[in-house]
């Protein structure tokens, strides 16, 4: 167990000392070892120094699952340098926002989406640009010693009413979320954790990835989820445990039954959410105690069940550094049982958000009262476990991707046939949730269902483009003109064309 | 007591009172007096005028008047309008003026005449508070999380910032007076303090109109009168500055000293060897409460039991209070750090600092609002206040910010840099010293210079003691080193004001 400093560049050191080549993430073809890591952490740190950035500068990073993510994500602590992770899906405006919201002083990008970027940054090409400052870079520590509350990283999470926000975490935030999922599931020296999900999330860097160096374990990772290979993955990698997303496990468990669907090291995993109608069958069928939580970019996780103590449907306690209670729309505590807004606030310092970047409003909005406001809505039962409801607040969710009906909106709106959209989330069968537009058009124009997903995917992620289409003559508005979309969701799919039943694909 | 049971909006407390206890005095003073119902139709027709002139519930509306019953009827017309009473100081002048009514973004200002002539800048939204005057209107409603004022508090490192408090975080200030004093209907208060502090306007007149008492508008403090004073109000209690319990010690005793009819006083800052004796002499109870204009009360001894000695009383119980070090981890009992609070319930105290969300996101980290004060609590969790950590002081009841002091002097034209902090003033509090270092080849004269402040600052915040000196200290990041000026204190050297004969004039 790492006992060290909390800080993302000490625990690296640390692993690098005592391990140096001890695999630390497996990847398909490439494994890196905590020298490996360490060495080129310093490089990424002095090649981005050379550059001129110094400590407290910002930098994004735009990679897909592979060493160059990793190695790039710590080697900017080392220099003092705050990260921005970027999902690799995005383009266009949004792109072009996060940069500049974030006031990243350069990027580093797969080399395929460097023509996405549009501000004038130094931009650092994987495979080319960045490789070549790398190899010039010294391997000396840079003389910058981070400070366990120092901001490492800025997140972005989709806003519900405006922009993007980015959620800055501290090193100690990282840790505690690290630590917290650590201790929940047991995980204990030479833990072998599998991820699929992405290094621009906060789920494989702090719930994956950090584990395994507190713990003195490894981590096998892929760049993309496969349903039919996985437990294939898992046996030929000695995974012992993963982490999952609703979608992950209803995947799994509708591949067909095997033989081998216990033969496997794997015993247990980590995520949110755990559906119950498979929860009890999937954790008879392939031998794996399931783990449910509740978190977010902002806290990390929140409540938590164990790996020994849980309770199907509930995301379990409140983890021991935060306070969690169900408010009214007043702030008044709920009486058991009720449902009200999730509110949580903590009790160490630096253990969650310090702020959204440059949007001190906002921020204070969610701090009302000095309770974090989730915006999610839940209730607790008499005793003192927790139930997430679903979300308040207008935002998507789609395979574990958050998605902001607002951006969504802003996008289609700018369509010229467009007058006006409402963009919602509608149930999914895999779990979560999937898009649809209801979309106004200008009198007198006409659009195919077709030709909007076409100019969506030029400007939007590819996640974010609408599954589910549907034109209206106009859109339910209360007496102040505000959409009511309490309506949209009782019509539900009512009249809307399926992208999918149409055949119609999103590229990547 | 005749309870209140509706919603926490204080033009709501005022129209209850009016309907229930209608003909009761609620104020009296030299000047003349009001019952609750006088007061509440005074408030209806300043509200009446103050929709005349274009304001909105939510508009704000400063006022800069001296206390009497002027203040009250304006004060609550502002609130019965549903509008955002922005209290000025009757000291302040020139940028301070500016930075509080163009600051509150005032759509109002309502000044008294003998003020008029520091107002000029603000001509187009200038009244005098005799015009305000129209038929009476009914209350506009309001929202308990509605914004009911914004109270300006000198701040540490920058300008004074405007603390807003809603209905419910005001009312929670107030409420929690009736139980820190035990306050009943037949209690009387006697109001030494300005009505544009928020003790004043939370402890002695929102707390007693919530329990359906009286207060005693007070003519300006005599020690020697003071008690005569209080027993022609039949008054039963009062709030102090520390230096106002020093003085009436001071007196020649009397053989009724005990025979006057108060219970119970509080404030903060009484010299604390004193406070038995005074309890004893004068029959009645002191009460050392700790708080700010943010929190409101935040400490208090639990009445009616006696308080401890050497301590601010125990956490109220609608805030959650704990001392931390530098990093936010709370410390254990008897060590000193600095006092942060959270509400224990919605809007327990201030929801943040007008137009300044940075400010009050520092003043936020880690969801603890951070006091700036220093101190501890005791192994009973009694809170021990030690000192302000924050780089303020307080002079006789008044907050002075350091920043704004040298912001003053640093105006004029032969001073280089100088620092403003505070030395302990023989009585209680502060006094405010500087040390000035001159520009080269000019010479400063404290005396003249003091004539600069006079003009410059409000009298309270006009320095007593200059130092003149070559270099002030400063760290390696050429901060200046403020503790090594405080650790020097009066130096043979240091003009004294007040030793000069320096006067400094009532505006």
């Amino acid at each position: 167990m790492y006992t060290g400093p909390k800080t993302l560049p000490a625990i690296i050191e640390a692993r690098a000392t005592q391990e140096p080549d001890r695999p630390l993430v497996r990847f398909e073809d490439d494994v890196l070892t905590g020298a490996q890591l360490y060495e080129n952490a310093l490089r990424v740190a002095n090649a981005l120094t050379a550059l001129g950035l110094k400590p407290g500068d910002k930098c994004a990073l735009m990679l897909d699952n592979g060493r160059e993510a990793i190695e790039a994500w710590f080697g900017m602590t080392c220099a003092g340098i705050v990260e921005v992770p970027i999902n690799t899906a995005f383009k266009g405006d949004l792109l072009t926002y996060m940069l500049e919201q974030a006031e990243c002083r350069a990027i580093i990008v797969r080399a395929d989406l460097a023509e996405r970027v549009e501000v004038d940054i130094p931009i650092l090409v994987v495979g080319d640009s960045y490789d070549a400052a790398l190899a010039a870079a010294r391997t000396e520590p840079t003389g910058h010693v981070a400070a366990a509350h120092d901001p490492s990283v800025i997140l972005f999470t989709s806003g519900t009413t405006g922009p993007s926000k980015g959620v800055v975490l501290s090193h100690n935030a990282n840790f505690r979320l690290c630590q917290n999922v650590s201790e929940i599931m047991g995980y204990e020296r030479d833990e072998v954790l599998f991820t699929a999900f992405p290094l621009f999330h906060v789920n494989a860097k702090y719930t994956t990835v950090l584990p395994a160096l507190y713990v003195g374990g490894e981590v096998v990772m892929r760049p993309r989820f496969s349903a039919s290979r996985f437990w294939d993955i898992c046996r030929e990698e000695g995974v012992t445990a993963f982490n999952f997303m609703g979608a992950l496990l209803m995947m799994l468990h509708k591949q067909p039954p095997k033989p081998g669907d216990r033969d496997h090291l794997v015993r247990k995993a980590y995520g949110a959410p755990a559906p119950v109608t498979i929860f009890e069958a999937f954790e008879e069928r392939f031998g794996v105690k399931l783990v449910e939580v509740y978190g977010s970019t902002e806290l990390g996780t929140a409540t938590g069940n164990t790996v020994h103590e849980s309770k199907v449907g509930s995301c379990g306690v409140p983890a021991p550094h935060y306070e969690v209670e169900i408010h009214d729309a007043d702030d008044n505590v709920v009486p058991p049982g009720t449902e009200g807004e999730i509110c949580v606030r903590p009790k160490e310092p630096d253990v969650m958000i310090q702020e959204y970047y440059r949007m001190p409003e906002a921020t204070l909005k969610a701090f009302r009262n000095l309770w974090f406001h989730t915006g999610d809505r839940g209730r607790m039962d008499a005793d003192g476990r927790f139930y997430f409801v679903d979300r308040m607040k207008d935002a998507i969710r789609r395979r574990g991707e958050n998605i902001s009906s607002w951006e969504v909106e802003k996008s289609i709106d700018a369509h010229d046939a467009v007058q006006e959209a409402a963009v919602i989330g509608v149930p999914s069968e895999l779990t979560e949730e999937e898009v649809l537009a209801v979309v106004v058009l200008k009198p007198g124009h006409e659009l195919t269902p077709e030709a909007l997903l076409d100019h969506c995917q030029q400007r939007m992620a590819h996640f974010a483009v609408p599954r589910f289409v549907r034109f209206a003559d106009e859109l339910p508005k209360n007496p102040s003109q505000r959409i009511e979309k309490f309506k949209l969701r009782e019509l539900g799919l009512t009249g809307a064309w399926d992208r999918d039943e149409h055949g119609y694909v999103v590229q990547r | 007591m005749t309870a209140y049971g509706g919603d926490w909006v204080a033009s709501a407390i005022l129209e209850d009172r009016a309907e229930r206890l209608g003909d009761r005095t609620f104020i009296t003073s030299s000047a003349g007096s009001l019952t609750y119902a006088e007061l509440a139709h005074e408030a209806a027709k300043v509200a009446g005028a103050l929709r005349a002139l274009g304001i909105q519930p939510g508009d704000r509306v400063a006022t800069m008047l001296p206390s009497g019953l002027d203040y009250l009827k304006v004060w609550w017309g502002i609130v019965w309008a549903g509008a955002v009473d922005v209290p000025v100081n009757t000291d302040f002048k020139g940028e301070f003026l500016e930075h509080i009514v163009a600051g509150s973004e005032a759509k109002a200002f309502i000044v008294a005449p003998h003020l008029h002539d520091r107002a000029q800048r603000f001509k187009a939204i200038l009244h005098d508070p005799a015009d305000l005057t129209a038929d009476p209107v009914a209350r506009v409603p309001r929202q308990e999380r509605d914004l009911l004022y914004i109270m300006y508090t000198s701040g540490t490192t920058g300008r004074a910032k405007g603390v807003m408090h809603v209905n419910r975080s005001a009312l929670w200030n107030a409420a929690s007076w009736i139980d820190i004093l035990g306050l009943t209907e037949r209690d009387v208060a006697y109001s030494m303090f300005p009505l544009f502090h928020v003790t004043a306007r939370s402890a002695v007149v929102t707390a007693t109109m919530w329990g359906g008492g009286r207060v005693h508008l007070a003519d300006a403090f005599s020690a020697s009168r003071f008690w005569d004073g209080v027993k022609a109000a039949a008054a039963t209690w009062f709030g102090y500055m520390g230096i106002v319990i020093h003085l009436l010690h001071a007196q020649p005793e009397r053989p009724d000293d005990a025979d006057n009819g108060v219970r119970i006083a509080f404030g903060a800052a009484a010299p604390p060897g004193i406070m038995d004796a005074f309890e004893h002499r004068f029959g009645m109870r002191l009460v050392e409460v700790y708080g700010s204009t943010e929190l409101g009360p935040a400490s208090a001894p639990e009445y009616p039991q006696p308080r401890k000695p050497g301590t601010m009383g125990k956490p109220l119980p609608h805030l959650l209070v704990e001392v931390h070090d530098e990093d936010d981890n709370p410390l254990p009992p008897g060590v000193d750090g600095e006092i942060v609070a959270r509400p224990a319930v919605p809007y327990g105290m201030a929801v943040g600092y007008w137009n300044e969300p940075r400010a009050t996101l520092d003043a936020f980290r880690n969801l603890w609002f951070h006091t700036g004060d220093g101190g501890h609590l005791d192994e009973e969790g009694y809170v021990v206040f030690t000192d302000r950590v924050k780089d303020s002081l307080r002079r006789r009841g008044e907050n002075i910010s350091s920043f704004e002091v040298e912001r003053g002097v640093q105006r004029h034209p032969d001073v280089l840099e100088c620092a403003a902090y505070a030395v302990p003033a023989e009585l209680s509090e502060d006094e405010v010293m500087i040390a000035v270092v001159a520009r080269e080849g000019r010479a400063i004269d404290p005396q003249a210079l003091i004539g600069f402040c006079i003009d410059e600052l409000p009298r309270f915040m006009v320095p007593r003691y200059v130092r003149l000196v070559d270099a002030l200290p400063k760290t390696p990041s050429q901060r200046i080193e403020k503790y090594r000026l405080r650790a020097d204190g009066i130096t043979p050297d240091t003009f004294d004001r007040e030793a000069a004969g320096l006067v400094v004039p009532r505006s």
